[in-house]
């Protein structure tokens, strides 16, 4: 034994002497990855099951999910599970577990703590991310599941080693979603209580923090930092940074974390932290293209369900598509930091076909004569965003529909849900959705409340229902086509912008190129590529 | 005294219970339902709002549920925030040491300052210093203090890059000297404007006092100037003072709300105005209360410290 | 005060009064001519209000015409304070934002006051349980941050610049409450209230018709010197959101534009210029109503 230890001591040193050798003065640096969070309302640290914005990294290096995404969000490595298969069909998923995993309290991952955490997801009872519950859905016997009726999900068998999920209906994005569903320990969490996110200020959660992945919670002090260090019970392969410091500091935006020092990477949409980091030296930007649209959503009918008679004919819907110079106001107000798009798809996707409403007032005039528009009525909109962008649009739009002689009237909401839905004095709202992919925007037309605002839903059923299984590329780019038409025929929505993911990494970390995807959903960041140069 | 102590006591009480019930009525009343807050864009439907309406307990007559609030402040946990669902007590607990620190910060330093030159001005009456407190007197009176604010960034972080733009704690921040350079601006942002008006009152107020018969009297008496100041003049122009200063407060902790908002300082502003925008009425009276406990716990101190001071001032009456 | 405290007489007393109220009005312009603070106030405020009423004649812009190609300019011979994020030109809407926001601050400053004058006219002169309970009533309204009354009423009854200037009266009153209450006060006491009671005038007669004139000095002060909070108020409102619309140009929802980090930190033009105007008009209304107060009233200096 004591021999052995004297060896080992030897070996380290050896190593140490070696390593400082080859990187002369490189092995001085510390591999210690500093993050940093603005504090949120509730004053949490870490939120495993609803990770948020810039929460999600470290999120990725506790937690294993079932497969692991690339950047782009598809299925493409093992990760707990070893193999996926789907059937000809779309309608049964088989998964076999990989040997050997363990829990970071070195216990082993088995299929019973899977199992157990897809019951979490159909439950209904903790909040978890929509599109992934949106997807659990096609599981089979998940409405009697989730009604309670019965306490076993009738779409999944398994065994030790493989897990056989049966959908009721084939879903394309199935497989790829699987690689957002991080297996909780279900020895730790059993007894926890998820209903309403009542398991953040529960002390098992927070007290023993048992996790998957490459590195575990090695000190937590609520409310200012934790610290993450490697899991000694993690099989891949190792990280070059061996310390990750999450620091919570209370400030509202990250670019003035960033200017007082220790954040090596963030990421933000917000056009502050842009105008500001490009203002502060030892920092580079990677933009991401992410599907954060804003758009209008239009309304026809009054809180009793009558017709209120104005944007309800299309033509007038084009006409304000028509009547607003949007190139000139998205390149004014964004620079290239937000893209034009018109339809449910990112414009540099593609397969996207929009573009097809070029600034043409007198067009714009024309559609509105043609419809018999009634010009004494003032279009209302509803907005609820209070920065000075969104003022920015909403009197953009104000002032071109009313060089064609249209009024419009830019109302600012805070119960938007409220007054949207029910009020509905409106004619159009000013939204904002940020998505996992095209489907779900595309998913926007089949809800209830948008429904009931447009009767978009059985316009856009068949087609949302092609979507959903296409499974090929060939398919999906003919789906998505469809539906780009029917967005354009129909103008339910109409998009106005989607803005970029600024990724800001600093000088003195190195990251391998073009390693960023969507930084808010899981995906292999290649973590273990990473280190500190400086 | 102790029957004084009681009617106050008792009058602060009744003040509390009339306050609290019309903020209640009131944010009841302003058509916008805190539940759709909690619902949000993606899940609210007319149906889905009377479900969890029903499940919270929200559709209890107003009396009922006027009464549970009481119920949850006596117990101390301060119930639940209906449009975002945090616990109002943790909440308060993180952002209202916050809110403290720097009004009572822009307090004390704007007092210091303020009655210390507004004094000078007063004694040395038409000199240098009179005329400058006077300038930053009538400036401090006409500058809003989000405006202040403004500047302050502009001067001291963007141009001269000494002091951050926002927050309270930076990232690895452990003692109170790590954070002391956020905590400069927006205290000077709340105390500049307040400092003009106690430098004016203060000025002014002793200028009376040193104008009244029996500062002649003593004077006359050949007493030493700075006794007369410091014996006659200023023990009497204090209490006036002190009453106006206790005005101030309100106007602070009201001021803060925007310089809390322009710093990111993390305190009851950015919440408050958050959960009146919802008519979350728990939030908003609790917040609203610990003021009003602050400002009548304070107004009562101060007559206390009033008769004190002065003795032909009776608590009695 | 000269008018009402010439008791009943002959007309050559009465003429003795007016003689010796022009004299006295004389007295005060002269006064008030030397005093060079608050003439610079008046030509100051004379500047602004001639500037909102004529804006269309002043700028060949529109206020709200967006220009993409030109947004955040610096000053320039075109922009004279420069333009904002939509290009638009500063001056223009400084001229036209100083329409909205001089409006309602003058019009909240005169409703409220005349709430408070006749709260504290009740108040003072019926004294009793009435005057008790208006006095415990402005104690309320005195013990919590008035930010937070104002933004609850509005809240209740909604945004708007009618409402907003609403507001600002139903939570404004307190102060001249309590100066009017204490004129009443006294005033009930004088001779002349005394003579007019007992000829039988009604109350509400002598409230109003008698002793209300000798009142008016200190209200007239009273309604100068709330001006000033009511533009920083409606700034500060609209700065947190809460104001008249967004889209409607006034100085406080231009200084909105500060909220944006690109803005406060590296175009500070969009919001010192709408600012300093904010400052320099109440500045100017300080310094006016300073002096006002010492013409009129040279007892409360």
């Amino acid at each position: 034994m004591k021999l052995t230890r004297k060896l080992l001591a030897l070996l380290l040193a050896l190593m140490m002497v070696l390593s400082a050798a080859a990187f002369a003065e490189g092995a001085a640096v510390e591999q210690t990855l500093y993050l940093t969070f603005p504090s949120s309302n509730n004053a949490n640290t870490y939120d495993f099951l609803y990770p948020w914005d810039n929460e999600t990294l470290p999120n990725n290096l506790l937690w294993l999910t079932l497969i692991q995404a690339d950047k782009d969000l598809n299925a493409a490595q093992p990760e707990i599970m070893e193999t996926w298969d789907i059937s000809e069909d779309g309608t049964v998923i088989t998964m076999t577990l990989k040997d050997g995993l363990l829990w970071s309290d070195g216990t082993p991952i088995t299929m019973d703590d899977v199992v157990w955490t897809f019951e979490r997801y159909c439950d209904g009872k903790g909040n978890y991310w929509s599109f992934v519950v949106a997807a659990m859905k096609y599981i089979k016997g998940y409405d009697a599941f989730h009604a309670g009726e019965t306490d076993k999900l009738e779409g999944l068998t398994w065994d030790e080693k493989t897990l056989t999920i049966e959908l009721s209906s084939p879903y394309a994005s199935f497989l790829n979603l699987m690689c957002q569903v991080a297996p909780l320990p279900k020895h730790i969490y059993e007894n926890c209580s998820f209903e309403d996110d009542s398991f953040k200020v529960d002390e098992i959660w927070r007290e023993i923090p048992v996790n998957s992945g490459a590195f575990v919670v090695t000190e937590h002090s609520e409310g200012s930092y934790y610290v993450l260090e490697p899991n000694p019970y993690y099989a891949g392969k190792p990280s070059k940074i061996t310390k990750v410091v999450c620091n919570v500091a209370e400030a509202s935006n990250y670019s003035t974390l960033a200017q007082t020092g220790g954040v090596d990477m963030f990421v933000s949409t917000s056009q502050d932290d842009y105008a500001v980091m490009t203002n502060t030296t030892g920092y580079s930007m990677k933009a991401v293209p992410i599907i954060f649209f804003r758009f209008l959503a239009f309304n026809f009918f009054d809180a009793d369900g009558a017709s209120k008679g104005f944007v309800d004919d299309v033509r007038v819907r084009q006409a304000i598509a028509k009547g607003v110079d949007w190139h000139t106001v998205i390149g004014g107000l964004f620079g290239d930091q937000a893209s034009f798009t018109q339809t449910g798809v990112l414009a540099d996707d593609v397969n996207y076909i929009g573009d097809w409403y070029e600034f043409d007032p007198d067009g714009a005039k024309a559609l509105l004569d043609e419809a018999g528009y009634d010009y004494s009525h003032t279009l209302k909109i509803f907005y609820y965003y209070t920065d000075q962008t969104t003022v920015d649009v909403m009197d953009a739009i104000a002032y071109y529909m009313g060089q064609i002689g249209v009024n419009v009237e830019a109302v600012y909401t805070s119960a938007v849900a409220q007054d949207v839905y029910e009020g509905r004095t409106q004619d159009m709202a000013y939204f904002g959705l940020s998505a996992y992919d095209s489907l779900s925007w595309y998913q926007m037309y089949l809800r209830d409340n948008m429904d009931s605002m447009l009767g978009c839903k059985s316009v856009f059923a068949d087609g949302v229902a092609e979507l959903e299984v296409a499974f090929s590329d060939e398919l999906k780019a003919e789906s998505l086509a469809k539906l780009q038409n029917m967005d354009k025929e129909n103008i339910f929505f109409l998009p106005v912008y989607t803005l970029n993911q600024q990724v800001w990494v600093s000088d003195r970390l190195s990251v391998p190129d073009d390693c960023f995807g969507n930084g808010w959903f899981f995906y292999d960041y290649q973590f273990e590529d990473w280190e500190i140069v400086k | 005294m102790a029957k004084y102590v009681a009617k106050r006591l008792l009058l602060t009480l009744v003040m509390i219970i009339i306050i609290s019930f019309a903020i209640f009525v009131a944010l009841n009343n302003t058509g916008v339902d805190p539940i759709s807050f909690k619902l949000g864009l993606d899940n609210y439907t007319p149906e889905a709002a009377a479900e969890l309406r029903e499940k919270l307990g929200l559709n209890a007559p107003l009396v009922v549920r006027y009464l549970r609030w009481w119920k949850d402040m006596l117990s101390g946990n301060f119930g639940y925030s209906i449009a975002h669902g945090y616990s109002i007590r943790s909440g308060l607990i993180a952002k209202w040491p916050a809110t403290l620190e720097i009004s009572l910060t822009a307090m004390i330093v704007s007092t210091v300052i303020g009655i210390g030159i507004g004094m000078l001005s007063a004694i040395w009456q038409n000199s240098i210093v009179d005329y400058l407190g006077r300038m930053i007197a009538a400036i401090g009176n006409s500058v809003p203090e989000y405006f202040f604010a403004l500047i302050l960034i502009q001067l001291f972080s963007v141009r001269l890059q000494l002091l951050p733009t926002s927050g309270r704690v930076p990232a690895g921040a452990v003692t109170f000297w790590d954070r002391l350079p956020n905590l400069i601006l927006p205290v000077a942002a709340l105390a500049i404007p307040m400092c003009g008006n106690l430098m004016r009152y203060t000025r002014n107020t002793m200028l009376d006092v040193a104008n009244q018969e029996y500062v002649k009297l003593a004077r006359s008496k050949g007493i030493p100037e700075w006794k007369v100041y410091i014996k006659h003049v200023f023990r009497n122009s204090m209490r006036p003072v002190v009453t106006v200063l206790l005005f101030r407060m309100t106007l602070l902790l009201g001021g803060s709300v925007a310089v809390e908002t322009i710093f990111s300082w993390p305190g009851v502003g950015q919440v408050l105005t958050q959960a009146i925008t919802a008519s979350d009425y728990s939030v908003v009276m609790l917040y609203t209360l610990m003021m009003a406990v602050l400002m009548l716990t304070i107004s009562f101190l101060v007559d206390l410290f009033a008769a004190l001071l002065d003795p032909r001032v009776r608590l009695d009456k | 005060m000269d008018k009402v405290n010439a008791p009943v007489g002959g007309h050559q007393a009465i003429a003795n009064a007016r003689r010796l109220g022009t004299s006295l009005r004389k007295k005060r312009i002269r006064k008030f001519v030397g005093n060079k603070l608050a003439v610079f106030g008046l030509a100051v405020i004379v500047v602004f209000l001639f500037m909102a009423l004529f804006a269309p004649f002043l700028t060949p812009y529109d206020p709200l015409e967006p220009n993409f190609g030109q947004t955040l300019k610096g000053p320039s011979a075109e922009h004279w304070f420069g333009t904002d994020s939509m290009g638009r030109d500063l001056y223009t809407r400084v001229l036209y934002g100083a329409r909205v926001s001089i409006l309602i601050a003058v019009s909240s400053s005169l409703i409220a006051n005349a709430i408070g004058v006749v709260m504290g006219a009740f108040g003072g002169y019926f004294g009793g349980w009435l005057d008790k309970g208006l006095v415990r009533l402005s104690e309320l309204f005195a013990c919590f941050p008035q930010l937070i009354i104002v933004l609850v009423v509005m809240a209740f009854i909604g945004p708007g610049t009618f409402n907003l200037i609403l507001v600002f009266a139903i939570t404004g009153w307190t102060g001249t409450f309590r100066l009017v209450r204490a004129e009443y006060m006294s005033k009930k006491e004088e001779t002349y209230v005394k003579a007019c009671e007992a000829f039988g005038m009604s109350r509400l007669k002598i409230m109003f018709f008698q002793i209300l004139p000798s009142v008016m000095t200190t209200v007239i002060i009273q309604v100068t010197m709330n001006i000033p909070g009511y533009v920083m108020s409606e700034a500060g409102l609209s700065f947190l959101g809460f104001g008249v619309p967004m889209s409607t140009p006034t100085w406080g929802t231009m200084l909105n534009a500060a909220k944006s980090m690109k803005v406060l930190l590296y175009a500070p033009g969009v919001w010192l210029v709408p600012g300093c105007a904010i400052s320099l008009f109440v500045l100017a209304v300080n310094f006016f109503g300073d002096g006002l107060r010492d013409v009129m009233d040279p007892r409360q200096q």
